[in-house]
């Protein structure tokens, strides 16, 4: 049984964008490709959207206060993708919430807002997305 | 051509960027959702059986492939209609109700009122172990 596989892709046979992978339960299967986050990124959003770290994001840019626009490397294939978010905020003003703005399938852009429902800075903006790559 | 293949650790071609496969089946995700609020049909979705629109505001998501328990974590995303600060949401899984291990009930409130509220996007993903 082999313990060790060096490849550099992994390509399905019956269908090239799908792979089983057995669960934890070792029963269950789950596909590979669905399960894995097409995009991740944590950036400052108070200091010029400044990328701390990545995967498959070109760039953030800057919409103004309390609003990011990230950039996606390798397209999703629509819009419909799902997206999960996060933030930590500055002591003042507290931000209570972050929000979706815009899905696009080559972008998508995130909004803080603080307590009155105005746009503010986040200090640790993260976000990961789930879906099909075009 | 093998159809299942059996193996502990993936590196590239080189012997890098080394990986166990129990990071690559913990650490995917085992099912994530799109869905609009104001129906129970889904954008796009992986592992996802069906939803129940309970009340405004609150939808029960129900999983095909079940989890080994109901200590699975979840996280959030989403958008109202109007994408300005005054539409901003809150999302989390209902208090009391206890989640199972298929089930989980989510409630969407307006930020400010604290009001029932469905979002146009409800973007939920799921990570723990399969049955």
């Amino acid at each position: 049984m082999a313990s060790l596989l060096k490849v550099d892709s992994l390509t399905g046979v019956t269908t090239a964008g799908s792979i089983s992978v057995t669960g934890e339960g070792n029963s269950t299967t789950t596909n590979l490709q669905q399960g894995l986050a097409k995009v991740w990124v944590h950036y400052n959003g108070d200091s010029g959207h400044t990328i701390q770290d990545s995967f498959n994001v070109t760039s953030v840019a800057d919409g103004g206060v309390g609003r990011g626009t990230v950039s996606i490397a390798n397209d999703m294939a629509n819009d419909d993708y799902t997206l999960q978010y996060t933030d930590s905020c500055p002591d003042t003003p507290a931000i209570n919430g972050l929000y979706i703005h815009t899905f696009l399938t080559g972008a998508y852009s995130l909004a803080s807002v603080n307590n009155s429902g105005s746009y503010t800075d986040g200090l640790n903006v993260c976000s990961t997305v789930f879906g099909d790559l075009a | 051509m093998a159809s299942e293949l059996r193996v502990n650790t993936l590196k590239d071609a080189a012997g890098n960027n080394s990986i166990a496969t129990s990071f690559v089946a913990g650490g995917s995700a085992k099912a994530w959702s799109n869905h609009n609020m104001s129906g129970t049909t889904t954008r796009a979705s992986l592992n996802i059986a069906s939803y129940i629109d309970n009340s405004a505001g609150e939808h029960s998501i129900t999983v095909t492939s079940a989890f080994s328990s109901a200590n699975y974590c979840w996280s959030y995303g989403g958008k109202r209609a109007s994408g300005d600060g005054t539409n901003c949401f809150d999302a989390c899984v209902v208090r009391n109700i206890n989640p199972t291990s298929t089930v989980t009930r989510h409630s969407v409130k307006d930020h400010d009122s604290t009001s029932d509220v469905d979002a146009e996007h409800l973007c939920v993903m799921f990570m723990g172990d399969l049955a």
